[in-house]
C-alpha cells in the first residue's frame, strides 16, 4: 500500500507529547558552566572602554571576555548568501561580529561574554562590566538613512545604502505609455519578530581525550554550521559534531548562521576545557535574534481599459538592519513574488537595501514574499475600484493560464536561476476558495442583512504564488538493519514540521514496511554530514526526493539479493509486509532483516562492483524551485467603536503539488495563518527615533492566541511539479504570506458603509491605527488616509 | 520622552534653591538614591536604584547643574547606566515665587531618553513611573525642608506639597525624622553623603533619610493607585477586593 498521500500520524509526537524529546536546554553535562552576554543598551554608540575587572573578580566567574580578548578568533561572520548575478547590482557586505569592537550598531549587540558556575552568577557579574559609551545619533527611518549627511551605520561606507538591484522584464515605459489607467501608491510593511516558542541556545563541550567538539545548537542548518565552526576553530570537520535536536520552532531566524553566540560559545568551551551552555532568554530574543520586514514600496500598475495588466513598476527600500549577512534573499523574494499568479508583460523593479541601527534582518517565514504579495494584491484591488470592476474579476482576467507553463519571468530569483513558474492552475484555486467561504451568499444575503442590523462585516479573497523547494541539494542514507527495521538519516534539521513522519512515509513505500518500522534521524552531523538546511519551504521537497532515491536504491539491492537467494528473476520479486517475496507465490519470502544480514556477511567475499549491506546514500538537487500557489479568503467583523476585529471564518486553498501527508500540510497552513494574523493585526516592533525597541516583551508585543485565530478550513489542489519525482512543492510558508493584503481588502469591505473610500496601504494594523485611518479617510474623503501619503 | 511637571513647596525660594543645590538633601530626596557625591562645581556622581515595572536595577550616573541663575532657574543634565539599560535627561528647572514669597513652585521640563531593557520592557510604565518618582522626590524635598524648619525653629511649617494641581495629600507614613527607620538609616552613616555636606549642614540636626526600598515600593503602589484609580471608583474597588478575599476564605474553609 502507499503511505504517500495519507494522513499518517506524526511519528515524532509520542516523544514530543510525553516530554521525552531532547531540546538544547535539556543538555546537562558534568562540570557545565553557564554563559551570559553583556549587550549594548544603545542603538548606535562608540565604545570608549570596557572594564571587566570587577566582573572577573566575582567568585564563581570562570572568565569574562571582550572583543579584544578573542585575538585572531575575532572575525566578522561569513556572507551566508552571495549577491545575485544581476548586471549592474551593488552590494556592500558587512557581516555581524562575535563581540562588538569600537562601536555598537544595534541595541542588544553583544559586547562581552561572562562564563560562570551558574547563569545567575554570570548575569550578576555582567552587571559589573563597565562600559564607557559615547552615544551617536541612530539611523532608524529608511528615507532619513539615505539622506545626505545621515549618520553612518558603517563609517567606511559613503552612505547607508547596503545594496541596489534593478531588474526588468519587457519595456515598462512603453507599456505605461499605452495604458488606459495607471494606479500608483505607496505601501509600507513593518517589522515583526518570529517569536518561536523556543529561543536560541547553544551548548558546547570539548572532549579533550577524544579531541572532539560537540555542539548542540538550535540551528536550522546543522551541517553548514558544523563546517563553519570547524574552519573557524582550526579543527577537522570530523572533530566537530553538531547536533540540532528537537527545536521548538525555526521560522527562519534559526537559518541565520554564525550568530555571535554560536561562534563564541564553542571557542569558550575549548578555552575553558569545560562544557558551556547559553540559552537565550525572551528579552534577549527581541534584540539578538534576527527579524523581518520593514519595506517601503512606491509601486504603480499600468492597465488597459479592460483591466488587463500591461506592466508593473516598483521602487522600494528594504531595511536590512545593522548588518547584512544573509545577502539579498529577502528583498529578492519581494521583487520576484510581486508578479504573483498574473500575466505581467512588463516589470521594472529596483530596490535599495538600507543599513539601520536595528536588529539584523534575515528571512522569517515568508522571507520577503509578504511584501510582494501585499503590493500586487493591493494594486489590483485599488485598480479594480478605479476601473469599476469587481475585485475578483480583475484577478480572473489576469491569471496565467494552465497552458502558459513553464512561465519565464526573465528576472533572477533567490536561487540565482531565472524566475520560472514550473506549474500551476490558478482559476480553480480561486473558485474553490470562493465556494468554501460562501462568497456569493455572503455578499448577497448575509452582509446586507447584518449591515442593516448595524454590523460592520466584510469578506476578502487574495491569491499568491511562492517559490519553494530550492536547491542546492540534500542527501539521505537509507539502511535496512538486521532487525528488519529501516533507518533513514539526512542532514536537514527539524523544528516541528513532521519530517520524521513524511520521510518515513516515503521510505516505507519503497521498502514495503510499516511507517512505524522506519526510524528517522535529522540534524546530527555524526549521522550524516552533507546538507544545507531547512529553509525556503524545501525540507520535504529536497530531502524527501533524496530519501526517495536512496530508498529506491536499497529496494533494488534487496530485490536483486532476494532473487538470487530464491533463484528467480529480480522482476519476479516484490517487497511487501517487511519481506521480499515472489509475486506469484507470496509464501516464498525472505524477511528484510535476513536479507540485510545476508548482504553483510562475516565470511566469504562481497562480489566486486557491489557494496555490502542493504544501504544506499543518494542526493537530490532540483534544477530550480517549485512554484506553489494558493488563495486565502476570510470573513471578518469590525466593532465600529473600538475597531476591534474578529475573524469569523478563514479558508485556505493551497496547491503544493502532490500531497505527501494532508494533515501535515494542514498543520503547516494553520500555523502559518496564525502567524500571518499576528503579523497583520497584532504584532509590530516599535522603535523610537533613538533606535530603542519600545515593546520588547510579550506584555506589549502581542502574539495571536486561541481567541484570535479562527478555525481554518483548508482545501487542497494538486498540480504536480515536473521538477522532482515526488511532484511535490513546499508548504511551510504558504499560510503566512497573503494574510496582510487579505486583511486590508476585507477591512475595506467591512468598513465601506462607514468610509467608502478607505484605502489600507500598510501592515501591521491595530485597532488604534485602524481608527486613525478611518478618521483620516472621513476627514479627507478617503484616499488621504495613511501614515504614508500616496506619492 | 518628555518629563515635565510642577510642584508647589511651602518654603521661600532661596530656601528651596539651597536645598536643590545640596547633595546631602538631594540624596535623601531622590527615591532609590543610594549615594550622591560632589565631583565638581554643580556636578555630582552617584547611584540610584530604579524599578520600572518588571525591570529593576542600579544606575550609576552623573548629575550636572549649569547655567545657574539663583534663585530662579538652572539647567540640569543627568545620565545613568546600569545592567538594565541607560537613562539620560536634559532640561530646565525653574523656581517661581508664590504666595508673596512664602512659597515656591518648582517647574521641571526635561527631555529624557531611556535605552536597553528598561526601554523595551518598562516602556508602558515609564511615563507614570517617572511622574511618580518626580513627585515623590519633590514631596521628599518638602519633608526635608519641613523637618529642617521645625528643628531649627524656622518659620516654615509642616506644609504639604501640591503637585500638578492634584489635591494636596497628607504627609506620608513613617518618613518623619523621628521614625526609627529613618534614624537607623541615618545612623548607619553614608560616607559619601557626609563627605559631600557643607560644614553648616553637618552641624544641623538629622534630616529624614531617603525612603527605603520597601517604603519606596509602598509609595510607588500608592502613587499608582492615585494615578490610575479615580477617587469615585476607589470604594468600589476596595469593596470588590474585600468581597473576593471573603469568597476565597469561604472556599478555603469549606
Amino acid at each position: 500500500m502507499s503511505h504517500i498521500g495519507t494522513s499518517t500520524k506524526r511519528s515524532e509526537d509520542p516523544r514530543l507529547l510525553t516530554g521525552r524529546a531532547l531540546f538544547v536546554d535539556d543538555v546537562a553535562l558534568p562540570g557545565m558552566l553557564h554563559a551570559h552576554f553583556v549587550r549594548s543598551p544603545h542603538a548606535h554608540a562608540r565604545i570608549r572602554a570596557i572594564d571587566a575587572s570587577a566582573a572577573r573578580a566575582l567568585p564563581g566567574v570562570a572568565a569574562v571576555w571582550t572583543a579584544d580578548d578573542l585575538g585572531d578568533y575575532w572575525q566578522p561572520g561569513p556572507l551566508l548568501v552571495p549577491p545575485p548575478p544581476v548586471p549592474g547590482m551593488t552590494f556592500h557586505q558587512r557581516c555581524q561580529v562575535p563581540l562588538a569592537r569600537g562601536k555598537a550598531r544595534q541595541v542588544g549587540e553583544p559586547l562581552a561574554l561572562v562564563v560562570a558556575d551558574s547563569r545567575y552568577l554570570a548575569e550578576d557579574a555582567g552587571e559589573r562590566v563597565r562600559v564607557d559609551w559615547e552615544p551617536l545619533p541612530a539611523v532608524v527611518d529608511l528615507e532619513a538613512a539615505l539622506a545626505p549627511g545621515a549618520p553612518l551605520v558603517h563609517e567606511d561606507l559613503d552612505s547607508n545604502e547596503a545594496a541596489r538591484v534593478h531588474q526588468r522584464k519587457g519595456d515598462y515605459q512603453a507599456a505605461r505609455a499605452g495604458a488606459a489607467h495607471v494606479v500608483r501608491r505607496r505601501f509600507r510593511y513593518d517589522r515583526g519578530t518570529a517569536a518561536a516558542i523556543e529561543n536560541r541556545g547553544v551548548v558546547a563541550w570539548w572532549d579533550a581525550r577524544a579531541d572532539r567538539l560537540t555542539v548542540w545548537d538550535t540551528t536550522q542548518a546543522p551541517i553548514p554550521v558544523r563546517n563553519g565552526l570547524a574552519a573557524m576553530l582550526g579543527l577537522s570537520e570530523h572533530q566537530v559534531r553538531l547536533v540540532a535536536p528537537f527545536i521548538g520552532g525555526g521560522f527562519g531566524p534559526k537559518i541565520m548562521m554564525f550568530y555571535p553566540e554560536e561562534v563564541v560559545i564553542p571557542w569558550a568551551a575549548i578555552r575553558l576545557g569545560r562544557p558551556v551552555k547559553w540559552i537565550e532568554d525572551r528579552s534577549e530574543n527581541f534584540y539578538a535574534t534576527t527579524q523581518e520586514r520593514l519595506q517601503i514600496h512606491d509601486a504603480e500598475i499600468a492597465l488597459d481599459a479592460d483591466g488587463r495588466i500591461l506592466g508593473v513598476a516598483d521602487r522600494f527600500l528594504h531595511d536590512t538592519g545593522a548588518y547584512d549577512p544573509y545577502g539579498l534573499t529577502v528583498p529578492l523574494n519581494s521583487q520576484c513574488t510581486l508578479i504573483g499568479p498574473y500575466r505581467v508583460p512588463a516589470y521594472d523593479s529596483e530596490f535599495r537595501a538600507v543599513f539601520t541601527n536595528k536588529p539584523i534582518v534575515t528571512p522569517y517565514r515568508g522571507a520577503g514574499r509578504q511584501h510582494g504579495v501585499f503590493v500586487i494584491e493591493r494594486l489590483l484591488d485599488l485598480a479594480a475600484r478605479e476601473l469599476g470592476i469587481d475585485r475578483l474579476e480583475i484577478r480572473r482576467r489576469n491569471f496565467l493560464h494552465p497552458d502558459d507553463f513553464p512561465v519565464e519571468h526573465e528576472i533572477i530569483y533567490q536561487d540565482f536561476t531565472p524566475l520560472t513558474y514550473d506549474s500551476g492552475d490558478y482559476l480553480p484555486l480561486l473558485e474553490q476558495c470562493l465556494e468554501r467561504i460562501g462568497w456569493e451568499g455572503f455578499l448577497r444575503d448575509e452582509q446586507p442583512r447584518r449591515r442593516a442590523a448595524g454590523e460592520l462585516v466584510g469578506v476578502g479573497c487574495v491569491c499568491y504564488v511562492e517559490g519553494t523547494g530550492i536547491g542546492p541539494f540534500e542527501g539521505a542514507r537509507v539502511q535496512v538493519q538486521a532487525s528488519g527495521k529501516v533507518s533513514v538519516v539526512t542532514g536537514i534539521g527539524t523544528q516541528g514540521q513532521g519530517h520524521y513522519t513524511v520521510l518515513a512515509q516515503i521510505a516505507a513505500d519503497q521498502l514495503g514496511v510499516a511507517v512505524e518500522d522506519v526510524d528517522v534521524v535529522t540534524g546530527d552531523s555524526d549521522q550524516f554530514h552533507w546538507g544545507t538546511g531547512t529553509f525556503a519551504s524545501r525540507g520535504a521537497v529536497v530531502a524527501g526526493n533524496a530519501v526517495l532515491a536512496a530508498a529506491r536504491a536499497v529496494r533494488d539491492k534487496a530485490l536483486a539479493l532476494a532473487a538470487e537467494q530464491m533463484g528467480v528473476e529480480a522482476g519476479e520479486v516484490e517487497l511487501a509486509g517487511g519481506a521480499a517475496r515472489v509475486k506469484a507465490d507470496p509464501a516464498r519470502a525472505i524477511p528484510l532483516g535476513e536479507l540485510a544480514v545476508a548482504a553483510n556477511p562475516l565470511r566469504g567475499a562481497v562480489a566486486p562492483g557491489t557494496e555490502p549491506g542493504l544501504e544506499a546514500t543518494r542526493y537530490f538537487g532540483p534544477q530550480r524551485g517549485a512554484t506553489a500557489s494558493g488563495a486565502h479568503a476570510c470573513v471578518l467583523h469590525v466593532d465600529p467603536e473600538t475597531m476591534q476585529v474578529t475573524v469569523e471564518k478563514y479558508v485556505v486553498v493551497h496547491d503544493c503539488g502532490r500531497l505527501l501527508n494532508p494533515t501535515l500540510v494542514e498543520g503547516q497552513v494553520h500555523g502559518g495563518v496564525a502567524q500571518g494574523i499576528g503579523n497583520a493585526w497584532l504584532e509590530e516592533l516599535v522603535f523610537d527615533d533613538a533606535g530603542q525597541l519600545l515593546n520588547a516583551s510579550f506584555m506589549d508585543f502581542l502574539l495571536p492566541t486561541a481567541l484570535d485565530v479562527p478555525p481554518i478550513e483548508v482545501g487542497h489542489q494538486e498540480t504536480p511539479s515536473p521538477l522532482n519525482e515526488l511532484g511535490t512543492k513546499g508548504a511551510g510558508e504558504a499560510g503566512a504570506i497573503p494574510v496582510g493584503p487579505l486583511f486590508a481588502q476585507a477591512l475595506e469591505d467591512a468598513l465601506a458603509p462607514l468610509v467608502p473610500g478607505l484605502e489600507i496601504r500598510e501592515i501591521p494594523l491595530k485597532p488604534s491605527r485602524l481608527w486613525e485611518l478611518v478618521e483620516a479617510a472621513r476627514a479627507g474623503g478617503g484616499a488621504a488616509g495613511g501614515r504614508e501619503v500616496a506619492a | 520622552m518628555k518629563l515635565a511637571g510642577s510642584h508647589r513647596l511651602a518654603h521661600p525660594r532661596p530656601v528651596v534653591w539651597d536645598a536643590l543645590m545640596d547633595p546631602a538633601v538631594l540624596s535623601r530626596t531622590l527615591p532609590g538614591c543610594e549615594r550622591l557625591e560632589t565631583t565638581g562645581d554643580g556636578a555630582f556622581a552617584g547611584a540610584l536604584t530604579v524599578a520600572i515595572g518588571p525591570v529593576r536595577g542600579q544606575f550609576e550616573g552623573t548629575l550636572e547643574m549649569s547655567d545657574l541663575q539663583p534663585p530662579e532657574r538652572y539647567h540640569m543634565r543627568l545620565a545613568g547606566q546600569g545592567a538594565s539599560g541607560f537613562l539620560t535627561g536634559e532640561g530646565e528647572v525653574r523656581l517661581e515665587e508664590a504666595d508673596g514669597g512664602a512659597a515656591t513652585v518648582v517647574h521641571y521640563d526635561l527631555d529624557a531618553q531611556v535605552g536597553g531593557r528598561i526601554a523595551g520592557v518598562g516602556q508602558r510604565l515609564l511615563d507614570s513611573s517617572a511622574k511618580v518618582i518626580a513627585r515623590q522626590g519633590l514631596e521628599g524635598l518638602e519633608r526635608q525642608l519641613a523637618a529642617r524648619g521645625t528643628t531649627s525653629g524656622g518659620s516654615a511649617g509642616a506644609g504639604t506639597g501640591d503637585h500638578e494641581a492634584r489635591p494636596a495629600t497628607t504627609s506620608d507614613d513613617g518618613s518623619a525624622s523621628s521614625s526609627p527607620e529613618g534614624a537607623e538609616r541615618l545612623g548607619s552613616g553614608d560616607g559619601e553623603i557626609h563627605a559631600g555636606r557643607s560644614a553648616a549642614e553637618s552641624t544641623a540636626p538629622p534630616a529624614p533619610a531617603a525612603p527605603t526600598s520597601t517604603a519606596f515600593a509602598a509609595r510607588f503602589a500608592q502613587g499608582l493607585w492615585q494615578e490610575l484609580v479615580p477617587p469615585s471608583a476607589r470604594p468600589w474597588l476596595l469593596g470588590a477586593v474585600a468581597a473576593a478575599i471573603l469568597v476565597v476564605v469561604w472556599l478555603l474553609t469549606r
